[in-house]
């Protein structure tokens, strides 16, 4: 029986029952060195693969983060990847990878409660503007609080893959990839090969949450690495735990605020530190604490601010691109820390955003923020609610267990930048010049768009799809997206939807543009091919005028923004917490395919609302790896709260990034509304029911 | 026959099969490797998310958590046969709109809950669509536009049926 074309094939669908199987034989201790390691006689048809074996770099490289493929000696967590082994027969190479015997010195890895403990550091970026010390000596009182964030299991559905065959002349790799052509570059170098000689095909990928970029290139690499050595097709893929126990995840962070506030309780001065767990391969420049750095104080103005951002290197294991790293803590701390700052100045936290969007920098408020924050009010009925539930947390001295159910609500207020900015970190080493997309107008009238973005949750193809017909006028059925094959296809670069809205739709509205032109008494088929440089607006090299750019004019119109309020309750014995309604205002420029952008929203609401309460979060502090599973971290249908989503007019003509604001603004929201029902400073994430009842009783 | 294997017979896909395997081995395996069927997948592998699930005798069961020694002379049905089955036609056209899904890894799982329910129930409301698929999770967060989707077929399918009776 054959599968119906309506489904969709993931790595797992695609193996040829020829292919070798593989495994990888890992540490099975945390820190400490391999003295010597003696591998099993191999039967005939079998084959293994040391890091000795590796004929170019065995330290992969990918936007700043950093994982070996395979390591010899040096091990610096557990699970860290030794052998690989491949045969046809999964048992024996069971059977092979606990035969390995192995002679090591284990080492006790440094176990700091303490981000801020005596760590080495691999990046310090200092932000300051205004006078800090003034500030802090001239103000009335000074508010302080202590932010920490866990690490992020990207908990994608289909777990590590790729298919690799070497056929002597090329190197194939099928992967579930987010970067076909930033893996093809890391697995030629690992090889040794040139670029050309490594061709990679992207299979569709599950939701991601960037987890399909540096993992990914880690185990195409390895599967490469025993196509080579075998010479026949190898099909490497992590079971479920081996992909929650070793894949790279997001960094834990430790954010400090200190606010100098005047006699009315206004801002007159920011200092922020932030501690990044840069894990075991701390990386030396990563766009988590430039973005973390760069949005310390969130969406609010201030005169006399202070950041200070440090990758610690820590006895943690690797961490890697997570969605919105960075930026999703540093909100997350701002905005609860404004919510300490609201109670001095005794506002409710619409006026005090107002107040502090416009007053504390003495300029006008972007329009759309403050668009953004009165639709959502509006929406909620989120004053007249949160000052009653303010009349009642007063009105109760503490929380009688069993007594009443607790209320709370809570507003943030939240902007995502064009991650096109961030673009220098996806070509650290400097090797890709330029991107670019191809369409394709075939003689039955057909158009084909030819990119390097992968279609996945976010909807990009159907973006795609959805402006191309409108920009030519054609069928949105007549058009279609070319396999991505790094063979057939240009860079368009990675796939991280803002990033991909940020390059990819302008470089398909300059085809389209030249395609209609050509179109007119054109003879078909006719090709369009265009191209950003690296150094161009959207791509990167200009980030630094970009990042001052945004500090210093007003309004800021390449910024989407989003206001989000969330309503919870919380059941006042076993402090688990359900959501009444979330309500979201967003401006984000132009829409194009509105049906396609809700469906991306609202499932991203509910993921991230599944995030804030659920434990799907390593905790800070430990060692080891430490799976979760699905029910952890993904909510399910019963628990699917009332969602309202308004999208404001714009008056951009362009489409923004919008795919970041939930992960931004859910997880204040959230954390501020359990604050307000409980009436407990919670200062972490995820706050699960275990969480509340600490907080409770510290 | 080696040892450690059984040979056992059923029904795949209204069709009826024997199978040798190992009796440990998980329905999932057997349906992806011994007879290529990929459209069952495997998630968690722990029976929490749902991707697996299959109708056994009726019922939707995580095929991950279903050893082959329990499958003699069971009636499995996959999401292939409820797809291509002649039977479960009235069922197809209740099931959601291809594109609700967002990455569509999960969409398997979820229609094989929503066909259970609709063998039992042609007309579910809101709720009970929302407690099947309690047994599923999606990464995307897709349950509102499926829920939805549902729905939406369910009204226009009464309203079709209600209108053919008033023609007759």
């Amino acid at each position: 029986m054959k599968l119906q074309t309506q489904m969709r094939h993931f790595i797992h669908d695609i193996a040829p029952k020829r292919s070798l199987r593989a495994r990888v034989f890992r540490s099975p201790f945390r820190k400490g060195t391999v003295t010597a390691i003696r591998r099993p006689a191999l039967p005939r048809g079998y084959f293994c693969v040391g890091q000795e074996d590796i004929p170019g770099t065995s330290v992969l490289s990918y936007s700043g983060y950093l994982m070996p493929v395979l390591v010899k000696s040096a091990v610096r967590y557990l699970g860290e990847p030794l052998l690989l082994f491949c045969g046809s027969n999964p048992e024996v190479l069971a059977q092979l990878a606990s035969s390995v015997e192995l002679s090591y010195q284990e080492e006790s890895p440094v176990e700091y409660k303490d981000l801020s403990g005596p760590y080495q550091e691999s990046q310090i970026i200092n932000l300051a503007h205004g006078d800090v010390d003034l500030a802090f000596s001239l103000a009335e009182q000074i508010v302080e609080g202590e932010y920490r964030t866990a690490r992020q299991e990207h908990y994608y559905p289909d777990t590590q893959g790729a298919l690799a065959d070497w056929d002597g002349k090329l190197l194939t790799i099928h992967c579930a990839t987010q970067d076909p052509f930033g893996l093809q570059l890391a697995t030629a170098r690992c090889l040794n090969l040139p670029a050309r000689k490594v061709r990679v095909v992207a299979v569709r990928t599950g939701n991601t949450m960037e987890g399909k970029l540096l993992s990914s290139i880690l185990v195409a690499a390895q599967a490469g690495l025993l196509a080579y050595a075998a010479k026949k097709p190898v099909f490497l893929v992590y079971d479920r735990e081996e992909d929650l126990n070793y894949s790279a995840k997001g960094p834990q962070f430790l954010i400090r605020h200190q606010t100098a506030l005047d006699q009315d309780g206004g801002t007159m001065a920011v200092r922020v530190q932030i501690f990044m767990d840069g894990g075991c391969y701390a990386p030396r420049s990563s766009e988590a604490l430039h973005r973390a750095v760069h949005s310390a104080w969130g969406a609010y103005q201030i005169a006399n601010l202070e950041v200070t951002g440090r990758t610690v290197e820590t006895d943690f294991p690797p961490i890697g691109p997570f969605r919105s790293s960075g930026l999703a803590q540093a909100v997350f701390a701002a905005e609860l820390h404004s919510s300490r700052l609201e109670e001095v100045a005794q506002l409710d936290p619409y006026d005090w955003k107002k107040k502090n969007l416009v007053e504390a920098a003495r300029r006008p408020a972007p329009a759309s923020a403050l668009a953004v924050l009165k639709e959502v009010v509006g929406l909620s009925d989120f004053i007249r609610k949160h000052s009653a539930y303010c009349a009642v947390k007063k009105r109760r001295k503490t929380i009688e267990q069993g007594a009443y159910p607790l209320r709370g609500i809570g507003l943030s207020l939240v902007f995502q930048g064009d991650d096109g900015q961030w673009k220098e970190f996806y070509n650290a080493e400097e090797e890709r010049t330029s991107y670019g997309l191809k369409l394709v107008f075939d003689k039955s009238r057909r158009l084909r768009i030819y990119t390097s973005l992968v279609d996945s949750a976010m909807g990009i193809h159907a973006i795609l799809i959805h402006r191309a017909a409108e920009l030519l006028a054609l069928d949105p059925q007549k058009i279609s997206v070319q396999e991505v094959d790094t063979r057939e296809v240009p860079d368009t670069g990675p796939t991280i939807l803002s990033r991909a809205v940020a390059v990819g739709l302008p470089l398909l509205e300059q085809c389209c543009g030249v395609l209609q032109q050509k179109r007119k008494g054109g003879v078909l088929p006719i090709e369009v091919r265009r191209s950003l440089s690296v150094g161009s607006p959207h791509s990167g090299k200009n980030a630094p005028a970009a990042r001052a750019k945004r500090k210093t004019e007003e309004p800021v119109s390449e910024l989407s923004w989003a206001a989000t309020v969330i309503e919870v309750e919380l059941d006042p014995v076993t402090f688990q917490s359900s959501c009444r309604g979330v309500w979201v205002a967003i401006e984000m420029g132009t829409v194009w395919n509105q049906t396609a952008i809700l469906r991306v929203l609202e499932g991203e609401i509910l993921r991230w609302l599944g995030s804030s309460r659920l434990a799907g979060y390593t905790a800070a502090g430990e060692g080891a790896v430490s799976a979760c599973s699905a029910g952890d971290l993904i909510p399910a249908a019963t628990e699917l709260p009332e969602i309202q989503i308004r999208l404001l007019e714009s008056q951009s003509a362009e489409m923004k990034g919008f795919d970041n604001l939930p992960c931004l603004g859910v997880p204040a929201a959230y954390a501020a509304a359990v604050c307000q029902a409980t009436g407990l400073y919670i200062d972490r994430l995820p706050i699960t029911a275990e969480v509340v009842q600490q907080c409770l009783e510290t | 026959m080696p040892r450690n294997v059984i040979k056992l017979g059923f029904t795949l896909n209204e069709q009826p099969v024997l199978l040798q395997t190992h009796p440990a081995t998980r329905l999932l395996d057997v349906l992806r490797s011994d007879f290529g069927l990929k459209g069952t997948r495997e998630g968690c592998a722990r029976g929490e998310c749902g991707a697996c699930l299959v109708l056994m005798n009726g019922v939707a069961v995580n095929s991950c958590l279903v050893p082959a020694f329990a499958l003699s002379d069971a009636e499995i049905v996959t999401i292939e046969g409820i797809h291509s089955l002649k039977s479960f036609a009235d069922i197809r056209k209740a099931l959601p709109d291809g594109n609700v899904y967002r990455c569509g890894f999960c969409s398997s799982g979820m229609e094989v809950a929503l066909a259970a329910l609709l063998l039992t129930d042609p007309e579910p409301g809101e709720e009970q669509i929302r407690k099947i698929l309690s047994g599923n999770l999606c990464a995307c967060g897709s349950y509102g536009a499926v829920v939805r989707s549902v729905v939406e077929r369910t009204i226009r399918r009464r309203s079709y049926g209600r209108r053919r009776i008033e023609r007759s």
